[in-house]
């Protein structure tokens, strides 16, 4: 009988520890996937991040390490150019990326490091508990903000995709959605594009994917598509911003 | 025998150098030295100055509380550190600039007309030069000819600072001669 | 060939970390510490390394951690504000038992403090790596010589017991002049095979999952794993102060009094000395070179039969040295204290008189 699909070898055999409905689960898949289509599974290493995918190298097959809460760009940078051989992705949520970490983040994107940046953004600190990040909605209820978050407290969303954009060096810069089959065909499209960039040319790859976090959003998991249709995506609208 | 070396004057008119040059030509000559600078807010104008130490053994304080050898270049440096001579020590002040001086008891004070010297050599950037020269010749701490060396390996690293900067050597050699 | 120059103390230092095999320098401009990022900067890209002038100090500490994870030589400088930045790496480097080099060019005071050389980082560098209390090598030279001697080999302990190695100098150390040799060139070590090291798995090895704390093994839980671990490094910890203490004594033959004195403040005791011998009076210095381990031992050994009193020397106030030393010295023995604080150097004369006052 003819194979048309199997569990990707870069997969762990170990279960995540992901909640059910989650799309983290959904993003480590396609990059496994796609290190597989590129002949990379053996090549590459993946940064671990503080958040709900801390325990990322144990999902998948690669090498991983990790760094503290915000600096993978930095620690990354570090690797990066000691080793510029071996393909590396920062696997990064929004709190790490675009609050604690933004400054490495921004200052690694401007100086063009030759890696690839996975950033989820499901709008929470999801393995705290559901606290506000900088891509918290306004109006969106959290652990931080109880009666709905008030921009001119909290700050606006931080579009973190459209201020990389902005700079000269990054080669590729786009933001993607899981919450669709067709919008995780054009992600990983872009994962793997990213990486083709990475492993061809050198140089920067930012690569946004919208999430959910049913358990933060205190949604059920099959709602969760139409909202981030309906509401999430007009703020983040999905899309190629550079390259 | 240590020596220990108090040099200060304003940003520009080298003693950050000519505490170097002291330091390369004790250690050419086989001598144990030391240089520190004072560094900070000098670096924003006002006086500049620094610590040598030279010894036949190794040296431990780089700086001291008081110096044999007070080297001051402008009038705040003179103000500042004319206090600074260990007795029986020595304080060379640059005539050209410092116009007043009073005499302390039991310290040698010595005055360099060095504006007049640099006019001489023919410019007033090699003025550290001279008095590196004039101090070498004063102090003897260290061997003339081997000081000459390390001052043209280290000031005139193209041929067209050879002939200046011997000159502006010797000039301070010679005035030392005259003065001591 | 090595060769004998006369350097700046920090340019010394990288010259002979280049010569130790160091290719990654990561660093922000902070004063005292600047002359050694500029001077990387250049010389580094000289020797085939990688230099990056990192956004902060943050970043500066997080971009070595990732080039030893790629099995490189890495080391950083900074000054006090930097090294408090650094803290959480620190920690999370003494957790993953990372190889790297720091080294603290101290400068006065907390806060901004002042730019002019101190010793006041000697609690928070050798107490604990930032939170979690675990712990690194620390060494303190007190001559540009020695610092290029501990340098040259500093690697070679990072990377045989795992762990990051501190250098402590100052401000002081850091622009003064001397003559120094500087040792040559040697080829760092292939550490592709380390544990620690990520890479291309070739030959289909099994993935490494590196982790700032041990998490993994075969203690049930996380939390048993890292009580087993941390209890593992302990005992390194312990093995450090029987193999690694490094000290010196100096002018101690037939001493009845002692001066005890790190980095800076014992090389200015040192003239002290020599002064004091001259003058007749019997005095030493017993100078630890690590300050962790600290030569608990060598100061608890000292005889209340032999030494009549101790004057400890730091360039910090409030005490922090002093109180590591009467911890081990023997209770019986008269010990005083003389300090300069705010960014003063301690000078030979000044230690002189104390001597005399404990007489």
């Amino acid at each position: 009988m003819e194979s048309v699909y199997q569990r990707s070898k870069a997969l762990s055999a170990a279960s995540t520890s992901f909640c059910p409905g989650c799309m983290h689960s959904t993003a480590v898949k396609l990059i496994c996937e796609v290190s597989e289509e590129l002949g990379i599974q053996d090549d590459l290493v993946i940064m671990a991040p503080i958040g709900c995918a801390v325990y990322l190298g144990v999902f998948v097959q690669f090498d991983s390490f990790g760094a503290p809460h915000g600096r993978p760009a930095a620690t990354g940078t570090g690797f990066k150019r000691s080793n510029p051989d071996v393909p590396l992705i920062l696997y990064q949520g929004d709190g790490d990326c675009a609050s604690i970490g933004i400054a490495e983040t921004l200052h690694a994107a401007n100086r063009g490091e030759g890696f690839t940046v996975i950033m989820i953004n499901n709008q929470v600190y999801g393995m705290t508990g559901g606290q506000a990040a900088p891509t918290t909605l306004p109006g969106q209820k959290t652990t931080t903000s109880q009666y709905g978050k008030i921009t001119e407290d909290m700050g606006d969303v931080i579009k973190l995709a459209e201020i990389i954009a902005s700079f000269n060096a990054p080669k590729y810069v786009t933001r993607q959605s899981l919450h669709t089959p067709k919008n995780i065909l054009a992600a990983k499209k872009a994962i793997k594009k990213a990486l083709e960039i990475q492993i061809n040319e050198g140089g920067y790859s930012y690569v946004e994917l919208m999430s959910s976090c049913p358990t933060n959003w205190k949604m059920d998991p099959k709602d969760t598509p139409k909202y981030m249709e309906e509401v999430v995506l007009k703020e983040f609208p999905v899309g190629d911003l550079k390259g | 025998m240590e020596n220990s070396y108090l040099l200060a004057g304003f940003g520009g008119q080298g003693v950050q150098t000519l505490g170097q040059l002291l330091t390369y030509a004790a250690s050419d000559a086989n001598k144990f030295a030391t240089y520190l600078p004072a560094y900070g807010g000098e670096m924003r104008g006002g006086t500049s100055n620094c610590t040598v130490k030279i010894s036949d053994e190794q040296i431990g304080a780089p700086a001291a509380r008081n110096y044999n050898y007070v080297v001051v270049l402008n009038l705040p440096s003179y103000n500042a550190f004319k206090t600074r001579v260990k007795p029986g020590g020595t304080l060379f002040v640059n005539s050209s600039l410092i116009k007043e001086t009073e005499a302390q008891e039991g310290i040698k004070l010595v005055c360099v007309p060095l504006a007049e010297l640099a006019a001489e050599a023919g410019s007033a950037v090699v003025a550290n030069v001279i008095m590196f020269g004039f101090i070498c010749a004063y102090t003897d701490d260290i061997d003339l000819d081997k000081a000459k060396e390390t001052m043209l390996k280290k000031m005139a690293y193209k041929e067209q600072f050879v002939a200046i900067n011997t000159k502006a050597f010797e000039l301070g050699v010679k005035k030392a001669i005259e003065l001591k | 060939m090595s060769e004998k120059v006369v350097k700046k103390g920090n340019e010394a230092l990288c010259e002979a970390a280049l010569r130790a095999g160091c290719r990654f320098f990561a660093g922000y401009p902070i004063t005292p510490q600047t002359t050694a990022t500029e001077y990387l900067s250049w010389r580094m890209k000289e020797v085939g390394g990688v230099f990056v002038q990192a956004e902060s100090e943050l970043a500066a500490i997080n971009m070595i951690a990732g080039s030893a994870h790629a099995g490189c030589r890495s080391m950083t400088a900074t000054s006090g504000p930097g090294l408090s930045l650094m803290t959480e790496t620190l920690s999370v480097m003494a957790g993953t038992r990372l190889p790297t080099v720091i080294v603290d060019i101290q400068r006065a005071g907390a806060g901004i403090g002042g730019i002019q050389g101190a010793q006041g980082d000697f609690y928070m560098v050798t107490k604990t790596l930032g939170h979690g209390g675990l712990q690194g090598l620390v060494y303190a030279p007190d001559t540009i010589q020695e610092s290029v001697d501990i340098i040259y080999e500093a690697w070679d302990i990072a990377e045989k017991y795992r762990t990051p190695v501190f250098i402590m100098t100052d401000g002081t150390m850091g622009q003064m002049m001397e003559a120094v040799e500087i040792p040559d060139f040697k080829d760092a070590p292939d550490l592709s095979d380390q544990p620690y090291v990520a890479g291309k798995r070739k030959d289909g090895r099994a993935k490494r999952l590196i982790t700032d704390s041990p998490w993994f093994g075969s203690k049930g839980n996380a939390n048993d794993n890292m009580e087993y671990f941390y209890a593992e490094y302990e005992k390194m910890y312990e093995s450090w102060e029987e193999n690694e203490v490094r000290y010196e004594e100096y002018m101690i033959d037939e001493a009845e009094y002692l001066i005890i004195a790190w980095g800076t403040s014992a090389r200015v005791a040192k003239t002290s000395v020599k002064h004091l011998r001259n003058q007749g009076i019997k005095v030493g210095l017993l100078r630890p070179i690590t300050l962790a381990p600290f030569p608990k031992k060598q100061i608890a050994a000292i005889d209340k039969n032999k030494i009549k009193a101790v004057l400890t020397v730091e360039m910090t106030i409030p005490s922090q040295f002093h109180h590591e030393v009467t911890r081990y010295l023997d209770k019986d023995i008269k010990v005083d204290t003389y300090r300069r604080g705010g960014g003063n150097m301690v000078l030979d004369e000044e230690i002189e008189e104390a001597v005399k006052k404990l007489m």
